[in-house]
């Protein structure tokens, strides 16, 4: 790749990690995004929704 | 106070301000946001494309090897069956032969096209007239040419031609010598992309061609964890994330009995339609639609709600 | 009453202009019990719909092999793959939302099946995006997702390997597709109005869940 073009902040083009354990495994990045669904899920549930006039 | 509300009814008890237009356009900003920033952090990935000749300059031994293959007829797309040619069945579903009875619509056959074809193109007399003893020989002294030519090919690492001693491999050697020739030209790429139109947009024929290969095209994939078997349906090159929603079509071809049957895409795809089906009837599934009851997250989402009404 | 019944403009209108108040499509108050972050995830999902659609219309203006030579190419392809996985990440966390929240009741299932349907459709669309990188990306997967829809039959009309059918499904027929279930499931959504809380719900009082 055109290094010009890549003008990330932080280089993601090199070989990924892999996680798991016998036939499961996941790539870190995919790793992120899966958690980060699970994350924002439990953030939505508990962080408290800030009030609204009622009527 | 105690409300018994039925929940098909419109709502007509206490509400609260909103602004759904509002609400939107806040969504908007804070998706676009979100999105440039994680630009700027990471961009996104862009791994060249290969050609016939980047394959041809790389791994010249894999595609002699995989060009003998085509004429003998071992390769995966000479052997496919539909929609390309009628060389198999296909994967079946018990009784149903989905792949086979959807036709031959996409014809392909490699020997011709991937190989005689481009070299009756190239302006060089060997390489026309090996193509010509080829087309003229009958199809089970071609198979013997090419047979005998992919088993001597195969015994020497790294050999791209072997000399015929024996006199049994015919036009061969001269045709797969040629063609890497031509592959390492650039020529063989257009050959096979224009075959069809002048201006191609199809881009089926070089393709199926470096899928045979396992040498060039199937190891850079490997190296990607881009494999069926590598979960590589949800991987991307580098180290971004791909399709994670795929994860649970990729999860099949991991476990058996799909990962060792011939029929695994059958399988899988009629698998995950189902799965697809129960998750759109969840809310007539016996059980399933009882789990929200059961596990009561919904305590936690209406906190308030019910707080108020105690 | 009857000749209203079998008059098909009457009847298109009875489904959809007078199923709805204006209040209801366009609302300025919620009911009091919607208050809570997970509620914030369909119009996520949505606004994540927007930007696939304004960054991919950027994309097409100079074609798709722009992005490989062009560092603002390559930019407006970073945010259509961003926007990609911000659009599944919303709508994931939106469907596991309104499952918890079993918002199917009261004859929300229509709803609920739409959501599906747009899930699906969603999933085919971001995998001929995939197609049309005209990188080593696309290629590879081109040759892997043929195996799949040729097990089916399906390849024999859905090719993978012919990139210039995969640039015309993903830049009209499917988004295509994508928006109209969409704008199908938001109607169905304002029109019934948001799912009450599970113990208000009468059919459970009722023991029939």
């Amino acid at each position: 790749m055109h290094a010009a073009l890549q003008m990330a902040l932080i280089n993601l083009n090199h070989p990924a990690h892999y996680l798991g354990i016998g036939p499961f495994q996941v790539s870190v990045g995919n790793l992120i995004v899966i958690l980060s669904m699970f994350v924002i899920l439990a953030l939505a549930i508990f962080i408290p929704f800030p009030d609204g006039k009622d009527n | 106070m105690v409300m018994k509300v039925d929940p098909s009814k419109k709502w007509t008890g206490p509400v609260r301000s909103y602004d759904i237009i509002k609400e939107g356009v806040i969504a908007v900003v804070v998706v676009g946001l979100l999105a440039a920033g994680l630009s700027l952090f990471f961009s996104s990935p862009d791994e060249p494309a290969v050609t016939l000749k980047s394959w041809a300059m790389t791994n010249p031994a894999d595609f002699a090897q995989t060009a003998t293959g085509e004429l003998a007829g071992t390769t995966t797309s000479a052997g496919y069956g539909a929609p390309y040619n009628h060389a198999a069945k296909g994967p079946t579903l018990g009784p149903l032969k989905l792949q086979d009875w959807a036709g031959v619509r996409i014809p392909v056959d490699p020997a011709k096209s991937f190989v005689v074809e481009p070299l009756l193109m190239m302006n060089n007399v060997d390489a026309t007239s090996s193509a010509e003893s080829w087309k003229a020989a009958t199809p089970d002294q071609q198979n013997k040419w090419a047979t005998a030519y992919a088993d001597a090919l195969g015994k020497v690492d790294g050999a791209t031609s072997i000399p015929d001693t024996k006199n049994e491999f015919g036009p061969v050697p001269t045709m797969v010598s040629s063609l890497l020739v031509m592959a390492k030209s650039g020529a063989l790429d257009g050959a096979l992309t224009t075959s069809d139109t002048p201006l191609p947009t199809n881009f089926t024929k070089p393709l199926l061609f470096l899928a045979d290969s396992e040498g060039y095209f199937g190891d850079l994939a490997s190296k990607q964890h881009l494999g069926g078997d590598q979960w590589g349906v949800m991987n991307e090159t580098g180290s971004w994330p791909g399709q994670s929603w795929l994860w649970l079509f990729s999860l099949w071809y991991q476990i058996e009995p799909f990962k060792s049957s011939g029929n695994a895409d059958t399988l899988v795809m009629t698998l995950m339609g189902l799965l697809t089906l129960c998750l759109a009837l969840f809310p007539v599934f016996p059980f399933i639609r009882k789990i929200p009851y059961l596990i009561p997250i919904h305590r936690l989402i209406w906190k308030k709600w019910y707080a108020r009404k105690l | 009453m009857s000749s209203s019944q079998k008059n098909w403009t009457a009847r298109l209108r009875k489904s959809t202009l007078e199923s709805m108040e204006p209040q209801d499509l366009l609302p300025d108050t919620q009911p009091a019990y919607v208050a809570s972050w997970i509620y914030v995830f369909g119009v996520l999902t949505l606004a994540s719909l927007i930007m696939l659609i304004a960054t991919g219309l950027v994309l097409t203006l100079e074609g798709p092999a722009w992005w490989h030579g062009s560092s603002v190419g390559h930019f407006w392809n970073s945010m259509h793959l961003w926007s990609v996985e911000l659009f599944f990440v919303f709508m994931v966390v939106h469907l596991w939302g309104k499952f918890w929240m079993a918002a199917w009741r009261g004859k929300r299932t229509a709803t609920w099946v739409t959501g599906v349907i747009a899930f699906m459709a969603s999933i085919v669309t971001a995998l001929t995006g995939y197609l049309i990188q005209t990188n080593f990306d696309s290629q590879w997967i081109a040759t892997e997702a043929k195996d799949g829809f040729n097990a089916m039959g399906i390849g024999a009309f859905f090719n993978t390997l012919n990139t210039g059918q995969a640039i015309l499904l993903h830049v009209a027929l499917l988004p295509l597709a994508v928006g109209i279930i969409v704008v199908w499931h938001i109607l169905l959504v304002r029109r019934k109005g948001v799912v009450p809380p599970i113990d208000n719900d009468a059919t459970l009082e009722g023991g029939a869940f």
